[in-house]
């Protein structure tokens, strides 16, 4: 567990090492001159997917708890939204806050079995239980839901500004994800992070040294949450159509598939596995139909050859990177 | 009515009842819940009828033979897939079996994703009428195949140094290597025994359901729901908690709302868990902390 | 300064509708080539839909062999979105923004459509939808889309019509999943019946994935029911046809589009469970019927390998056959503007595929709504009208 402050490095670049982090969405901020309407889209899409990666990596790869509901987090966030946005044509940032409130909400409530001692297999079962209970509801509370036919998002607004194209929403995107993994990785540095990190390594040892992990493990869901439900959010601003079948079983695989391909427990990790399984379309175009082979594949692979995710080759390559977003 | 459901929800049961015993195997002896577990039902009912409708073999044969082939496939997971990461977290060994199973999933449906296949016709067709209730063939033989399996893994857990020996490894495989056994090929032997009860089941299934590569994803989850209500890691727990799980469904649906039918097994997990985590025939499952 | 006031603002109205007439816009079309997209489920649990795209795109090879359109092949594009309403807006922009095509002909799974509906209306591409039926994907009217496909309300309405059209059916029950799709063909065919003065006496549902009906077939069977309405893919819609006939539940039923007739048949792997079960039928006639018999020779031939003819292959070739018939009669000036206005003044257009013929106007972009009906009549399976009357 090195790698944070403390292990050897000055302090004065440590700090400096923190603002590189800042430069990657600085450098992003140009992108929507050089790509094209469609390829923006997918940059959006994978900004979504970057949410959902770091917030259910909190849960899984930090907290080390088996949580399948995070399909339902994506799913109640973007429902969330896209309801104050359909019925009471609220504007985009407070249908964003609800969105990553109900997904809090959501996360605490999936936190409440993990205190009654339901963890591992059992909580992994419940929680998928949870996620299909979910897609249910969406069906069949239509007066609010519309059912399975889904809702027709209206246009975001932002303080009276409609964004109409998908370069507007990139930059409305970008600054949310900045924000956000910005603070799950400050988070995760905190003494908080590192409780985290002591419950999943040890539970009982973190409790008889005066953790109180209930307290930790309500925390760490909810944040999850939050995240999550906030990149459910963006997808209803993006797709601007939600439906039940878009936070099924399949869909929960593909979050698996982000966080593993990327990396447990690395945040750079969640970020580039969102940005290859995001893109997986593409790179199988000339292979129709092997996409879900070639993604289980892929799982397989990271897991038995590379168990720290696509993460360890970044930290291979870079010895900054590897000080400060690494840890093995 | 109610003579009916109760026989119909029995008979459906018992197909529930088949997936958690399989899962229950892997589970009891290796300390793994196979989230692919379905997957596997689905590799098995493709083997038959590749091995049938392709090959042109008999249909027992064939079924025998992907019995076989399937236990060869699961022994093969856990040397393969399976052993390598078994130190590591169990959250890896969730996401493995998950990656084996769409893998399966995705390979069946790169050969046949695009077209409806037959099974095999093999049980008899027809109907038995014992008074007001209706019987198929295939519910009895479905009936019989559990039971018959039941009887096997009872003796063979109870009344064979195995039990003991499951016992063993699932307390502390080191201990258990201590002690003399082969805790590496017992894990790959109960891999494959759980991959040939899921070809059992696929067998049993297939004529129901029909071949296609998504047509075992609905029985994990009740699998899983039989499993908790009769208690995690007990055979007979999982063969009640597939039975109650069978007639339950049957019984909201016919008098509550068919809307309910398929949400039974979710509630069944979350409250189960909730108010009484050992189930109805199991051990706590819950950790102190 | 009011006279002023009026000219100016006739000059800006005259400008206006002289605009669309200068703007041509010629994109996806070079000398030799029109660029058509097809966006459709290739992959994941709904990839069997995707023969129709698959039959679209054979279509089109077919015409390339005859010559193509005024010295253009056409040149198909194939787009999967496995039926995800992510990837199925991601599919649109590929289509529209990246391979530039002309027009789009497809769309099935009428999620990922409505999904796609405000993408490619804002793009101006025209777009004959193939294959969804949701009606709300072309209502209310958008001026580049089309729906070359009867609508999940044209069969609603013709399955209550063939219900009531049994003499004496009064009580009439419904199963259906409860999903969009389902429900599209339902809720025409409860006005249907209520327009008739007939309230559904019973209502159950079947979730998909369900290996068993017992439960909804003794519902039904306990309310006495002189018709049965069902809409349901083929693998539950098999499950409860067996159950049916193992619970004796004798009442006729008629079924939605989405399920194969023969298909169905197959995966019971029995005749006894099919008899008195009717199914709506877009085409002529049997897809093996003599009626068929041209657009098979067209399409079959032009599979791609592996790819099997499935009733699915032909829902979808008959929008691409009106499409094609626009295009020739465009001639060689291709213009989007001048293809959208040359569908709308398509009338009674005859597909050879698709059951009756198609016809549009500003105001309807709806083209095709006579519908049939397939079933076993006197141990023959038939394409019927209304109950035991064969179809012309």
């Amino acid at each position: 567990m090195t790698g944070t402050a403390g292990s050897g490095t000055d302090r004065a670049s440590f700090a400096a090492s923190g603002r590189v982090f800042w430069l990657l969405p600085l450098a992003l901020l140009g992108l929507p001159l050089v790509i094209g309407s469609y390829v923006q889209y997918i940059v959006n899409l994978t900004l979504v997917y970057v949410l959902v990666g770091v917030g259910f990596n909190v849960v899984l790869g930090n907290l080390g708890q088996l949580a399948f509901a995070n399909a339902a987090f994506f799913g109640i966030g973007a429902y969330a939204t896209g309801t104050l946005m359909y019925h009471l044509k609220a504007p985009f940032p407070l249908a964003l806050c609800a969105g990553a409130l109900a997904g809090g909400l959501a996360g605490a409530l999936v936190a409440l079995p993990a205190l009654r001692g339901i963890r591992a297999f059992y909580l992994a079962i419940m929680t998928l239980a949870f996620g299909e209970l979910m897609r249910w509801i969406y069906i069949n509370a239509d007066a609010v839901t519309l059912g399975s036919m889904g809702m027709q998002v209206p246009r975001p607004t932002l303080f009276g500004y409609v964004l109409v194209t998908d370069v507007d929403k990139y930059y409305v995107f970008l600054a949310v994800v900045t924000l956000l993994v910005a603070a799950t990785a400050n988070l995760l540095r905190s003494r908080v992070g590192r409780a985290f990190t002591a419950i999943r390594d040890n539970e009982l040892a973190a409790a008889s040294i005066g953790i109180p992990t209930a307290r930790y493990m309500v925390l760490a869901f909810a944040w999850s949450g939050v995240v999550v439900g906030t990149a459910g959010a963006l997808y209803a601003a993006l797709v601007r159509h939600v439906s039940p079948e878009a936070f099924n079983l399949l869909e929960l695989i593909l979050h698996f598939g982000i966080v593993m391909v990327g990396g447990l427990a690395s945040l750079a990790g969640s970020i580039l596995g969102a940005a290859v399984l995001t893109a997986a379309p593409e790179m199988f175009r000339d292979l129709p139909g092997y996409e879900e082979l070639l993604i289980a594949i892929l799982m397989v692979a990271v897991l038995l050859l590379m168990p720290k995710g696509l993460a360890s080759l970044l930290a291979r390559a870079s010895p900054l990177f590897r000080q400060r977003y690494f840890r093995d | 009515m109610l003579a009916q459901l109760l026989v119909s929800g029995f008979a459906q049961g018992c197909l529930y009842a088949l997936v958690a015993l399989a899962m229950t195997v892997v589970y009891r002896a290796t300390t793994v819940v196979n989230f692919g577990h379905g997957d596997l039902v689905m590799a098995g009912a493709f083997c038959v009828y590749v091995l049938v409708v392709l090959a042109g073999a008999d249909f027992f044969l064939s079924a025998a033979l992907a019995v076989v082939l399937l236990f060869a496939l699961g022994w093969a997971i856990q040397a393969g897939l399976i052993r390598p990461i078994l130190a590591g977290p169990h959250l890896s060994l969730a996401m493995m079996a998950i990656a084996v199973g769409y893998a399966l999933r995705g390979g069946a449906r790169v050969l046949w994703g695009r077209e409806v296949l037959p099974f095999p016709k093999v049980f008899p067709q027809g109907i038995i009428k014992l008074g007001p209730v209706i019987l198929s063939p295939s519910d009895l033989i479905v009936a019989g195949v559990v039971a018959a399996t039941l009887a096997v893994l009872a003796f063979v857990f109870l009344a064979t140094p195995v039990g003991k020996t499951a016992q063993a490894v699932f307390q502390s495989p080191r201990g258990a290597a201590l002690v003399g056994i082969d805790v590496g090929a017992f894990h790959r032997t109960m891999w494959g025994i759980g991959a040939a009860m899921a070809a059992l089941g696929g067998i049993l299934i297939a004529p129901i359901t029909l071949l296609y590569p998504d047509m075992a994803a609905s029985t994990l989850i009740r699998g899983f729901a039989a499993m908790t209500l009769g208690g995690f890691g007990s055979l007979p727990g999982a063969v009640l908690g597939g039975l109650l799980l069978g007639v339950g469904e049957l019984l909201v649906g016919a008098y509550v709302s068919t809307k309910l039918i398929d949400i039974t097994a979710y509630l069944i997990i979350i409250l189960v868990l909730l108010l009484r985590p050992s189930g109805l025939l199991g051990r706590p499952a819950v950790v102190r902390v | 300064m009011a006279r002023f006031a009026i000219a100016l603002a006739g000059a800006a109205l005259a400008a206006l509708a002289v605009a669309p007439a200068v703007a041509q816009d010629r994109t996806g079309v070079t000398d030799t080539t029109i660029k058509i997209g097809i966006p459709g489920p290739l992959t994941g649990p709904n990839a069997s839909f995707g023969a129709a795209a698959y039959g679209i795109a054979a279509y089109y090879k077919w015409v390339n062999d005859q010559g193509g359109v005024h010295g253009r092949k056409i040149e198909a594009i194939l787009a999967d979105y496995a039926c995800n309403e992510a990837k199925g807006v991601a599919v649109a922009k590929k289509l529209i923004h990246e391979d530039k095509v002309f027009l789009i002909n497809g769309g099935i799974c009428s999620g990922v459509a409505l999904a796609m509906r405000p993408v490619i209306e804002e793009s101006g591409v025209p777009w004959v939808v193939s294959t969804a039926v949701n009606q709300k994907i072309t209502e209310p009217v958008a001026k580049n889309i089309f729906h070359g496909s009867q609508t999940s309300r044209d069969a609603g309405v013709n399955m209550g019509k063939f219900a009531l059209s049994k003499p004496g059916a009064r009580k009439i029950g419904l199963i259906g999943h409860t999903n969009e799709w389902a429900k599209g063909y339902l809720d025409p065919m409860r006005d249907q019946l209520k327009a008739a003065g007939v309230a559904p006496a019973i209502e159950v549902t079947m979730e998909r994935g369900q290996t068993d009906a017992t439960a909804q077939v003794l519902k039904l069977k306990e309310a006495n029911l002189d018709f049965v309405g069902v809409a349901l893919y083929e693998p539950e819609l098999a499950i409860f046809l067996r159950d049916a006939h193992k619970y004796g539940l004798a009442a006729p039923k008629v079924g939605s589009m989405g399920a194969d007739y023969v298909n169905t048949e197959k995966r019971l792997g029995a005749r006894e469970p099919m008899e008195g079960f009717f199914q709506v039928f877009q085409y002529k006639d049997l897809t093996d019927g003599p009626g068929m018999k041209k657009a098979r020779d067209m399409i079959v031939p032009n599979l791609p390998a592996g790819q099997q003819m499935t009733d699915f292959t032909f829902y979808g070739p008959g929008s691409a056959v009106a499409i094609v018939h626009v295009l020739n009669k465009i001639g060689r000036d291709l213009t989007r503007e001048k293809f959208v206005a040359e569908m709308e003044k398509l009338k009674d257009f005859d597909t050879g595929i698709v059951a009756g013929k198609l016809s549009f106007s500003p105001e309807d972009h709806q083209g095709a709504h006579q519908l049939y009906v397939v079933g076993y009549d006197g141990g023959k399976l038939s394409v019927l009208e209304a109950w035991g009357k064969k179809a012309q």
